[in-house]
């Protein structure tokens, strides 16, 4: 869009990106005879169409610091020239002014860089000094300015000057005891529903003998039960001139914020504070004036506003003839296709916008019936806000992405929505007309994106279990070696003991073997508590032999001493042991002609016997 | 002579509390530091993802491959690898990638729709064949039949069979018990033969996908084809293959493979993707 003028090519204009599309499809169209005469007009052309790009990207103002001024003050005029790029920029021509003058030619210039919505802007200002002379409703005529070569204009500015303390807007005497300087929280609404925006300005109020020269927020400030959204980039109010209480007073929007209360009943909203640094142009001391200001009149100030309390009801319940989509504010909501004819297999997207005033942030997804034969992808929101308007406001667009996955013509059905007009306080309904969207297969494709019940073309999302190294295979385990050799371990000792077991059972001759010391060590055993001396001896007689006949195989009966121990010195028994048990079988055989054995020799022999059976036992 | 200074004993006691802690900070400092080369799979993965819902398949493969070339492998990761494949009209990867993903639990399921639906594709392409039911059978037991699986039934059952044997001897002596037991042990042991055996015989064998729209099947490395021969057997995008890799490895730029339908010849190997 042109803003700018040209004063000597007049106003030009432009059709921006689409041009070029437009031009191709025309130029597609023609005959080769066409095309040069055609061609040759367009060079014609070609510079007026030139200026257009260039003024698309220009924008040239101007503005005051205050229209309504009295006479003798002072006020600045303002030239702006904002840009996509930078520029040569001239100094402005200055315009003869009526009633007014100007303190002086040489601008105070300053440059300043942005970038809003990811597109950068630069800004060129040109400050002039104007004094009011006159009374009256004048115009500063347009101010001309060379950028770039080309010549651009600014629109006329009307000011207002009035002799000092005539009509000036009479605001409501609010505070009888009111001071030179404070701020106020000012709200547009004081009793919202719960949702709804409430425009919050922080307003500085001075009386004209102070300048405020700067100021700053002392304390965060914590609107807790409200959403909060900053509107301070919205353009600002420059000071205006009220009357309060009949005395003239300055007033400046400071803050301007979007409160959104996100529950019902009473809310206070906290005070805001800040510290203004000022200055006093007059001779007398007010509440401020300290001893030690001396004769600089330049102090800083802690003002505060007071807390307010806000009765915040319960919106009516939304109809149930629709959609409620959580929105309160002034909206108008529409829905498109991307594109009205797809590829088999090609995204579209469904697009809700839902634009215009309100609580923007708190829309919740409109959800509708797509037919089954499409995959739906994860929906996206896109929140364009509009930085410059004094509200919130702006678009939200919910983009459900569908995948056609059959061809055909389909219809997305008709839908309605309801949004809480909160100016009217009450529901609207938007009925969003049914969709139809054409299918087509690609006759290049290999793979055809067909439908199919079983297998969905989305991808698999959310978080993975990651591995890195490679599986061993199964026999590097110990584990597998382990379940191979506890068996095999297992299989043998139990073999054996099932061997044994069977001997036993089945060979007398090794029961007896295998039995012989268990059965000594019990005789022995009983023997210590016998009284009777010649009955121990017996039976210390017996253990042994049966221990020696056992062990060696032989008649269990009918062996003297000499032929056991005969016996014991051809199975290589060491000497000194046959000599020891022939001893001892011999005492056990003649102890019962013996008067009276002593028990002690008994005790004695027991032990004997038990030793001379152990050390048998290592030797058969 | 002059006695040797003797440190005092709480000196002694506080260098060996100072060497106490100082050990733990030496093995942390010995511990593996991670490469800073090193990437977030999970972080790249979600970025594939987005990249697929914009559409972008080709930028969303290159993160996903560069996950993959890290060493991280995952099912959804293969998953997604062949969604992006059958959206660039790639069936050959798509199959390879299915087929990878297929191994895994989560995406199993998942992953045999994907390579049924590229089955169907095939079928509409007209270069399906049929599976014959000996080579399936074939298949099965070199590649489906999960040996580690079937090993561990064997050692169960040959564990179990040692026990009852044990019970049959020694604990409650009864032949019935004791030749059950054998009989357990016995076919659990002849199962981990069995399979081992197997096992060792399928590692002569690989599954690989050809990922070229067509190559055909020579009978020897490097043999040039007639005509006639062209027009035989050719073996199609999407076709997993069965590849001999004892036979392959005599020759480096070749493998031998066998179609589902038992056809057998050599191909290059840059037709093939083995799995």
């Amino acid at each position: 869009m042109m803003l700018g003028y040209n004063r000597k090519k007049g106003y030009s204009f432009s059709a921006g990106t689409e041009r070029n599309g437009l031009l191709y499809r025309f130029f597609q169209t023609l005959r080769p005879g066409q095309l040069f005469t055609t061609l040759l007009f367009f060079l014609i052309l070609q510079p007026f169409l030139f200026a257009t790009t260039l003024a698309v990207d220009l924008q040239v103002s101007a503005s005051v610091s205050s229209n309504n001024v009295v006479i003798g003050e002072r006020f600045t005029l303002d030239v702006h020239i904002q840009s996509r790029e930078p520029r040569n920029t001239g100094r402005p021509e200055l315009p003869e002014l009526d009633g007014m003058r100007y303190l002086t030619t040489v601008p105070r210039t300053s440059t300043s860089y942005s970038l809003v919505n990811g597109i950068a802007q630069m800004t060129y200002r040109y400050s002039y000094s104007v004094e009011a002379v006159d009374t009256g409703a004048y115009q500063i005529p347009p101010v001309y300015i060379d950028i770039d070569g080309r010549e651009y204009r600014t629109q006329p500015v009307t000011v207002t000057i009035r002799e000092a303390d005539s009509d000036l807007p009479q605001l409501p005497a609010a505070q009888p005891d009111r001071q030179a300087i404070y701020i106020e929280l000012e709200l547009n609404e004081e009793r919202p529903v719960r949702g709804q925006q409430i425009i919050a300005e922080i307003v500085l109020y001075f009386r004209n003998t102070i300048d405020v020269n700067s100021f700053h927020v002392t304390r965060s400030w914590q609107t807790e039960g409200f959403w909060r959204e900053d509107l301070n980039e919205s353009q600002t109010r420059r000071p205006e001139s009220v009357i309060l209480d009949g005395l003239e007073y300055r007033r400046a929007v400071l803050a301007r914020y979007a409160l959104f209360p996100t529950r019902s009943g009473e809310l206070t909203i906290p005070s805001f504070s800040i510290q203004a640094a000022v200055r006093q142009s007059g001779r007398f001391r007010d509440q401020y004036s300290t001893f030690f200001d001396g004769f600089s009149r330049q102090r800083d100030v802690n003002l505060e506003t007071s807390p307010r309390t806000l009765q915040v009801s319960v919106p009516p319940p939304p109809p149930s003839d629709g959609q409620y989509i959580s929105a309160l504010g002034q909206f108008t909501v529409d829905r498109t296709l991307s594109q009205e004819r797809v590829k088999l297999g090609e995204a579209v997207d469904v697009i809700t916008e839902i634009k215009g005033s309100g609580n923007l942030g708190l829309i919740s997804r409109p959800s509708f019936e797509y037919p089954g034969s499409f995959d739906t992808h994860r929906p996206r929101e896109i929140i364009e806000r509009d930085q410059t308007a004094p509200r919130m406001s702006g678009s939200k667009q919910f983009r459900d992405v569908l995948i056609a996955r059959s061809a055909g013509t389909f219809t997305i059905p008709e839908s309605t929505i309801i949004v809480y007009n909160d100016a009217l306080r009450r529901y609207e309904r938007t009925v969003l007309p049914e969709l139809t969207l054409e299918v087509v297969r690609d006759p290049n494709a290999r793979i055809t994106l067909a439908h199919s019940d079983h297998f969905r073309l989305t991808p698999v999302r959310g978080s993975v279990t990651w591995r890195r190294d490679a599986q061993p295979p199964f026999y590097h385990m110990w584990w597998f070696w382990l379940a191979l050799a506890v068996p095999l371990f297992l299989y043998i000792m139990s073999y054996r003991a099932y061997r044994y077991r069977n001997k036993l059972t089945g060979d007398h001759n090794f029961y007896r073997y295998e039995q012989a010391w268990h059965n000594a060590s019990r005789r022995l055993d009983e023997l210590t508590s016998l009284r009777n001396i010649k009955e121990v001896y017996s039976g210390i007689y017996k253990s042994v032999s049966n221990f020696i006949t056992d062990r060696m195989n032989l008649p269990a009966a009918g062996h003297t001493e000499e032929q056991l121990v005969e016996a014991l010195q051809q199975r290589n028994v060491e000497a000194p042991l046959a000599n020891r048990t022939l001893q001892l079988l011999k005492k056990c055989a003649t102890i019962r002609y013996a008067p009276d054995p002593s028990t002690e020799d008994a005790t004695r022999d027991i032990a004997e016997a038990r030793k001379i059976i152990s050390e048998l036992k290592m030797q058969l | 002579m002059r006695d040797r200074p003797q440190l005092p004993l709480h000196h002694l006691n506080l260098l060996s509390i100072s060497g106490y802690l100082l050990l733990p900070v030496l093995l942390i400092a010995a511990l593996p530091v991670p490469s800073t080369a090193d990437i977030q799979p999970q972080t790249l993965f979600n970025r594939g993802n987005y990249l697929m819902e914009e559409q972008n398949y080709p930028e969303a493969l290159e993160i996903f491959r560069e996950i993959e070339s890290h060493g991280y492998r995952s099912g959804p990761l293969f998953y997604n690898m062949g969604i992006s494949y059958v959206y660039l009209d790639s069936l050959g990867k798509a199959a390879y990638y299915f087929c990878k993903s297929a191994q895994y639990r989560e995406t199993g399921s998942l992953a045999d729709a994907g390579l049924d639906y590229i089955e169907e594709q095939k079928r509409n392409l007209g270069t399906f064949i049929p599976y014959l039911s000996w080579y399936a059978f074939i298949d099965w037991f070199l590649f489906d039949m999960n040996h580690v699986k079937w090993i561990w039934s064997g050692i169960i059952l040959l564990n179990i069979g040692i026990l009852v044997l044990i019970a049959g001897w020694l604990i409650r002596p009864n032949r019935r018990i004791a030749g059950s037991g054998i009989t357990l042990a016995v076919t659990g042991l002849l199962l981990i033969i069995l399979t081992l055996s197997i096992y060792i015989r399928a590692g002569n064998y690989n599954r690989a996908v050809i990922v070229e729209p067509r190559v055909y099947l020579h009978p020897e490395p490097g043999y040039t084809l007639s005509d006639e021969e062209m027009n035989a057997d050719p073996a199609y995008e999407a076709y997993i293959v069965t590849m001999d890799i004892k036979k392959s490895d005599n020759f480096s730029e070749w493998a031998y493979i066998r179609l589902r339908n038992g056809v057998k010849g050599w191909v290059p190997e840059s037709a093939l993707r083995v799995l």
